[in-house]
């Protein structure tokens, strides 16, 4: 599949396409996933510095403006004529370039002010946009771009002539900070390997010169670009037959905290003693982000006057120039039997994301029918694959493992260590997906139409993969480097006959699939001349594969009312009602694909293995439901320059589960206020608040019956999983937002201002019914029922003046302040300390206060 | 394997696209085969009106008739033309009797309108038409014939109006866009959520004035269209993890396509999770060793539109993973306060990444190793 | 503690917000009364009328104000001479934002800029009252088939000409549109033609077609736009036409 080169490919598709252009109508952009926003931190818009409303308005005939048909004002019209180019032509031209500098101060380093914007003291590009225009053969040019640095900018040309063909190329950079507040111990961040520094020794270093690296490394800022480069074309092929063709291609490049796993820490933290602490080794590492995704879009259409045909070729083919992670291991690992590892567990390692490929053909044909009807057929053919060499099961060498009397837990590195000693050299990995799309629309009166839909989805994963080795002729894997086989007795992750005859490991994989069918049904009303109403049955019925459940059914009916009768109002309202249900639960339907399922298994001391899980467990995507949902969404004109817009919505969802999911809602409302008095003056209020709760139930087992008779038992009340281990969590969250925006040009001088605040809360509460649920049960004394309240709160305010020094120049002075605060109780403790017994963590969390200033002036010069 | 350096391809690529329309521009130049020779008043020729008028798009409703049954009108017959040249000129079932009056008619009044009008990317494409063929393209094309409003512009109804308030019901109004631009990227508004909930095109666009950089929409941006509804959806963009929306980098039509899809939230792709492999590519696997949830919906675990956890998870760790692990042993005791870095147990589970700092490949294991994501 | 306040407090603000835009846009309504205060003649900008409403005025005080308004316009409102239009049964609106604009200068001629400035905004409104009060001159004997009543009644698309009676009513007395909640024009404004002198139609179209009156209103600007397809045979016809209604 990949043989052919996947840029050549594009290339000669954009060959194929862009060869006999002659005609064109309209655009697909809204038909292709990504690149349809050109903005930047400085201007989300990419567009703010040309919105500069003609004084004289809309129409000479009538004040204000008029509105859209659901009642919101449209905005007055700016002032974007052109100049003709040259002495005679029918071109003309416009443009304008934003130039200027600007200035940080206070924290600039807060991971929230720069998340996705790559602030930087220095010149930058405000906006560099012009247009050139043909007005009598529709030909143009137009081009933006701006740049706040090498990282966070754009630029993204477009040529063509209405009406016959249009050429599109683009390149963009775009940040994504993810943390300021990195503290990595390791050499190599944002490579493959990650070393110890000196001073610590792999598999043996002390947690004091743990601590003592911890501390002395730098901070780091992890985080990556995203640059995307691409080019389209879109043209009428020959007569009313119109194609396009998109190539783009996407580096990404940097870091993204990671982690690193050597068996629990947890119940080892104890205090030994030993300047190596615990056991284990957890550990939150950096891994390089290198990707490379070139996409090719390609699309013919045919618009006639009953048939519609629509042909749309996705290609993606992504590329990870890192295909590992290897990170050295500082913890001391040994067993519990409490004899001497033969050596220690040095090396981690983790499988980058595969390369892959993908394909996706959808071809749509539609034919209108009489009675303002419409049959629609669509059908997908979509295929992902990947065929990635597989890394050996580990990269140790020598021998791990202990030896204590009959636990002779060896491991040999060089048995596991090569492509040898695996099933299948090459992950040979395919999921193929089809869709069929069938909807027939009627619209026999003006007030009376019905449509039905019948939807068919299949995804067949067709990777099978074997954990086998033909080296040793044994089963599984080896755990997390040979680290749990380097602890536990009897856990190397290995199934055979011999020694590990007990072992209860994965050794296939799970091809997880689904085939869904949806039906719909719908039937729409005009009641009088405003308000319309309309019902929607859906049918969904789900048949999952390798799940809990072979079937899933859903059933869903829809109310909807419009309303125009409310005054000048336009009302929006649905209400929907959900009930899933389906097949038998099989809360172990994975017994296939582990160890127990072979011939040979022994089940330790006669009692077979534990039980999977609790046979309670009703997981939220399987699970019975019932859910209820309502929206109200309301435009209200109010008055001749202004709008008032609401809406209230909430839903709430009823998991039919003892253990699992039990209930989420949500209630939220939003209110608006939008003023546009006159062209040279507009303002806006909003505010937004919100609720969600989301319960879940779980049930903690009983591990001094993990060894014994009774672990096989799954019952929900049984001796592995007793009622008195039983226990709930509440995670609930209210959001609040608002915004103010004013902007008036007084004439000499035009004055922005806009500040929008917004402020979460999550509380999380548990409670339990007995100590029993908790892993140390001497700390239930200590518990109040809930987790200290997270919080995020920012509060942005912006101000710009702008003002003219001659007719084609004029001065831009902006500031923006922004301030925040943050708790979330997964860092609590990480600025005093990253380092926990056998744990070192990376990221000290995003900043619990900052303020962060910006200021910047531009000069605007009308081109 | 490196692609081929970017910049390459993108020259090579411009360059073609480039030569397609030279190319094309040379066939324009030179007189169609199959069309009788153009008169002698037209001494260059591109499409006849034989062409034009099987280019007609569905909903014609036969107006182009009325170009040869008006004697005020130019007759265009063997013009050269683009597209919009040939625009129809629907039927306004409120005015039958209208007769079109021409844009220069309509200009008279509306001067000021015009001068928006003209920079906006749909009028400057009927004013390339018009320049060909005469001035009955543009306004009329969209508004039906004028005369009924030019003699009585307060009748309501007497031309097809876009606005709040009109007369014109909102399926004549989409009727008259769909015209145009059906199919393609409207291949699906019949019976998609935003039809059914009667709106109509001049909801969200506004082709009588340049409002925006692209699209011709009703707001100066995508975001700020979408949001004259969907408010509470821009406001979940403010919380702690999101998408570059309030940035400026992303917009809801990079996933969404308001114009109607095969999915019920109007996604672009045939599933949820083909939408989000579109930018976050080495999701799509398949991994050798697959996570039921994350292969059958990313929107188990992740809210898109933004969230208060870390990267837009819909619940704290570990009680989102929580929700269906209860194996025996690690996952399934109650994680408390306790378990925190400040407090006596601290407890890998609940701290920094929680599960994931050890299940780090969550997203799928390509190791052989990897079958619980360690690797 | 300020979890209760702040949805309290932002729907104060909302309220507050939505109050004073409710102010603004009554204030919003009556940009005549605004612009009327600040404005001088050298600085005139044009008079924007597109929110003008119709106005009230005392007709008794503004016969005792007429006097020498009727040297020209006559006593009844019938001008002296053609060259001089007549008022009676005019529009008051229109006759009131005339008087204002040649008071602020958005319209000048030799004798009305001089006359109208030193009245005050009582006095405009009184005087439009009394002369729209007036019994508009009687009917005269039009001839509908002429070129002048195809031009009025139903334009000439070919050459872009818009009917004029889409605004001024198909009897030449306005337009008797109902007002609706949707952005109008303001038809107040829009004067009644009928019957007006022939010789003073011809020059104030001839105005409009050569952009002579600066800044003028924003009806200017229509008007310009709707002479500006007009040669002068259209003219004279359409004079001719309005003369003899």
């Amino acid at each position: 599949m990949r043989t052919i080169h996947p840029m050549s490919r594009a290339i000669l598709f954009a060959l194929l396409a862009g060869a006999p252009l002659v005609h064109a109508s309209d655009s697909s952009d809204t038909m292709r996933v990504g690149d349809m926003q050109y903005g930047n931190g400085l201007d989300p818009r990419g567009w703010s510095p040309l919105m500069m409303p003609n004084p004289d308005g809309m129409s000479w005939l009538h004040p204000g403006m008029l509105r859209t048909p659901s009642g919101a004002l449209y905005p007055y019209p700016y002032d974007l004529t052109g100049k003709p180019l040259g002495q005679r032509g029918d071109w003309t031209y416009w443009g304008l370039l934003q130039l200027g500098y600007i200035h940080l101060g206070g924290d600039r380093d807060a991971e929230f002010f720069r998340q996705y914007t790559d602030w930087k003291n220095g010149a930058a590009l405000g906006l560099l946009a012009f247009g050139f225009a043909n007005r009598s053969t529709g030909s143009y040019v137009e081009f933006r771009g701006s740049r706040i640095s090498g990282d966070d900018q754009y630029y993204r040309l477009r040529a063509g002539r209405y009406g016959h063909y249009r050429v599109e190329a683009f390149y963009r950079d775009m940040p994504h900070t993810v943390s300021t507040n990195a503290f990595p111990i390791w050499n190599g961040t944002g490579s493959s390997n990650l070393t110890l520094p000196t001073g610590l020794t792999p598999g043996g270093s002390t947690i004091a010169a743990v601590q003592q690296a911890s501390a002395a490394a730098p901070r780091r800022t992890i985080g990556l670009t995203r640059t995307r480069t691409g080019v389209s074309l879109e043209g009428e092929l020959y007569r009313d037959w119109t194609g396009f063709a998109s190539v783009t291609s996407e580096k990404r490049d940097g870091t993204r905290l990671w982690g690193g796993t050597m068996f629990f820490n947890y119940p080892f933290f104890t205090n030994t003693g030993s300047p190596f602490g615990g056991d284990g080794g957890i550990m939150e590492t950096v891994r390089p982000i290198d990707f490379t995704t070139t996409d090719v879009n390609l699309g013919l259409r045919r618009v006639g006057r009953l048939w519609h045909f629509n042909a749309l070729y996705t290609g993606s083919f992504f590329r990870d120039h890192k295909s590992y992670l290897d990170y050295q291991n500082p913890f001391l690992i040994h067993n519990v039997v409490g004899v001497p590892n033969v050596a220690p567990v040095v090396n981690g390692e983790y499988s980058l994301e595969p390369d892959n490929d993908y394909h996706n053909l959808r071809l749509e044909l539609s034919r209108e029918l009489r009675w303002r009807g419409e049959l629609s057929l669509a059908a997908a053919y979509g295929t992902m694959r990947q065929d990635d060499d597989l890394l050996p099961p580990v990269n140790c060498t020598g021998t791990l493992g202990f030896s204590a009397g009959p636990l002779q837990q060896l491991i040999p590195c060089g048995l596991w260590n090569s492509s040898a000693a695996l099933s299948r050299s090459t992950a040979n990995a395919r999921i193929d997906t089809q869709l069929l799309d069938a909807k027939l629309t009627f619209h026999p009166g003006r007030n009376f139409g019905w449509h039905a839909d019948l939807r068919y989805y299949d995804e067949d994963n067709r990777t099978r993969y074997l954990a086998y080795n033909p080296l040793t002729g044994q089963y599984g894997y080896i755990s997390e480097n040979g680290a749990q086989g380097s602890v536990v007795p009897g856990e190397t992750g290995i199934f055979d006959n011999g020694y590990y005859a007990s072992s209860n490991v994965q050794i296939a994989s799970a091809p997880f699939g689904y085939r869904d069918t949806l039906l719909e049904l719908g039937a729409d009303w005009n009641v009088g001349q405003s308000d319309s109403l309309s019902l929607v049955y859906t049918f969904d019925h789900d048949q999952p594969r390798h799940r809990e459940r072979t079937r899933l059914d859903e059933q869903r009916i829809k109310l909807s009312w419009v309303s125009r009768s409310l005054g000048d109002a336009t009302l929006r309202a649905s209400f929907e009602y959900g009930d899933r249900s389906g097949g038998t639960y099989n809360y172990d339907p994975y017994e296939a694909y582990y160890s127990k399922s072979l011939p040979g298994f022994i089940n330790a001391g006669g009692i077979p293995p534990p039980a999977f899980t609790v046979d309670a467990m009703r997981k939220y995507d399987m699970s019975d439901r019932k859910e209820t949902k309502a929206r109200v969404i309301l435009l209200y004109p109010l008055g001749e320059a202004s709008t008032v817009s609401a809406t209230f919505y909430g839903s709430r969802d009823h998991y039919d589960a003892l253990v699992g999911r039990q209930d989420t809602r949500t209630t939220g409302f939003t209110g608006e206020w939008d003023w546009q008095p006159e062209p040279n003056t507009n303002a806006s209020v909003y505010i937004g608040a919100e609720t969600t709760r989301l319960k879940l139930a779980n049930v903690a087992d009983n591990e001094s019956v993990v060894g014994t008779v009774g672990r096989d038992d799954p019952r929900f009340g049984g001796p592995l999983y007793p009622l008195e281990n039983y226990w709930h969590n509440l995670d609930r969250e209210r959001d609040y937002n608002a915004g103010i925006t004013f902007a008036h040009d007084f004439g000499r001088v035009k004055l922005d201002l806009a500040w929008n605040y917004t402020q979460s809360l999550s509380q999380l509460g548990f409670d339990f019914a007995s100590p029993g649920a908790l892993t140390f049960p001497d700390a239930a004394p200590l518990l109040n029922g809930r987790f200290p309240d997270n919080h995020y709160r920012s509060s942005t305010f912006d101000a710009g003046l702008s003002f003219p020094l001659t007719a084609s120049i004029g001065v831009r002075l902006f500031g923006r302040y922004q301030s925040g605060s943050f708790l979330d109780w997964h860092y609590l403790g990480f600025g005093d300390t990253l380092v926990y017994d056998h744990r070192i963590y990376t990221d000290r969390g995003p900043q619990v206060h900052y303020r962060a200033t910006l200021v910047g002036a531009m000069l605007s010069i009308k081109l | 394997m490196r692609a081929l350096p970017v910049s390459f391809a993108a020259v090579l690529s411009i360059a073609v696209g480039l030569g397609g329309v030279l190319w094309s521009a040379a066939q324009a130049q030179s007189p169609p085969q199959a069309t009788p020779a153009p008169a002698a008043s037209q001494p260059s020729s591109g499409l006849s009106q034989a062409d034009i008028a099987r280019m007609l798009p569905a909903t014609d409703m036969g107006a182009s008739a009325f170009r040869k049954d008006d004697p005020h009108l130019q007759q265009v017959d063997d013009s050269p033309a683009t597209p919009f040249d040939a625009a129809p000129i629907p039927h306004n079932p409120l005015a039958p009797d209208a007769d079109p009056v021409g844009a220069k008619t309509c200009i008279a009044c509306h001067s000021l309108e015009d001068m928006h009008a003209v920079h906006s990317l749909h009028v400057q494409s009927f004013n390339a038409g018009a320049a060909h063929s005469g001035p009955q393209a543009a306004c009329e094309s969209c508004h039906g014939p004028g005369s009924e409003h030019a003699k009585n512009p307060a009748q309501a109804g007497s031309i097809i109006a876009f606005t709040h308030g009109a007369r014109t019901d909102v399926h004549t109004q989409t009727a008259v866009c769909l015209g145009c631009h059906a199919g393609g990227a409207r291949q699906h508004w019949l019976g998609s959520v935003h039809e059914a909930r009667g709106l109509s095109c001049s909801d969200c666009h506004n082709p009588m004035a340049r409002l925006s950089p692209e699209g011709v929409l009703a707001k100066p941006s995508i975001n700020e269209v979408c949001a004259s509804c969907h408010k509470d959806i821009m406001a979940k963009f403010n919380r702690r993890s999101h998408m570059p929306l309030p940035e400026g980098q992303m917009a809801c039509t990079d996933c969404h396509n308001p114009h109607g899809t095969l999915t019920r939230p109007l996604l672009k792709t045939d599933t949820v999770n083909e939408t989000c492999y579109a930018c976050h590519a080495e999701k799509r696997g398949p991994f050798l060793f697959e996570h039921a949830p994350v292969r059958e919906s990313c929107l188990n675990c992740h809210d898109p539109h933004g969230s208060n956890q870390q990267t837009l998870l819909v619940a704290p760790l570990p009680m989102l993973c929580q929700q269906c692990h209860t194996m025996t042993r690690h996952p399934n005791d109650l994680q408390v306060p306790t378990n925190l870095g400040r407090g006596p147990n601290p407890d890998e589970r609940l701290m920094g990444r929680a599960c994931l700092t050890c299940h780090t490949n969550i997203h799928g294991s390509n190791n052989p190793s990897g079958s619980r994501f360690h690797k | 503690m300020n979890r209760p306040l702040l949805p309290l407090l932002s729907a104060a603000v909302l309220g507050w917000a939505a109050s004073a835009g409710h102010a603004q846009a009554q204030a919003n309504a009556t940009p005549a009364a605004s612009a009327a205060a600040p404005a001088t003649a050298s600085s005139a900008t044009f008079l924007d009328l597109r929110g003008q409403p119709p106005i009230q005025g005392d007709a008794v005080a503004g016969a005792g104000k007429a006097a020498v308004c009727t040297a020209c316009h006559g006593p009844q409102g019938i001008a002296v001479a053609p060259n001089f239009p007549n008022l009676a049964g005019q529009s008051a609106t229109y006759l009131y934002v005339q008087l204002e604009q040649f008071h602020h200068g958005q319209r000048k001629d030799p004798v009305m800029t001089g006359q109208a400035a030193p009245l005050s905004d009582t006095d405009m409104r009184d005087l439009a009252s009394h002369f729209a009060s007036l019994p508009p001159k009687p009917s005269g004997q039009a001839d509908a088939g002429s070129r002048g009543a195809q031009v009025f009644l139903a334009g000439d698309p070919a050459r872009g000409i818009p009917p004029c009676q889409g605004c001024h009513g198909s009897d030449a007395l306005g337009s008797r549109a109902q007002p609706t909640n949707a952005p109008h024009p303001p038809w107040s404004t829009i004067p009644r033609l009928r019957g007006q002198s022939a010789i003073y139609l011809t020059k104030r179209l001839n105005d409009f077609r050569s952009q002579r009156i600066r800044p003028g209103s924003s009806n200017t600007r229509v008007m310009e736009g709707v002479a500006g397809t007009l040669d002068d045979a259209d003219v004279q016809a359409l004079a001719a036409y309005l003369s003899s209604l």
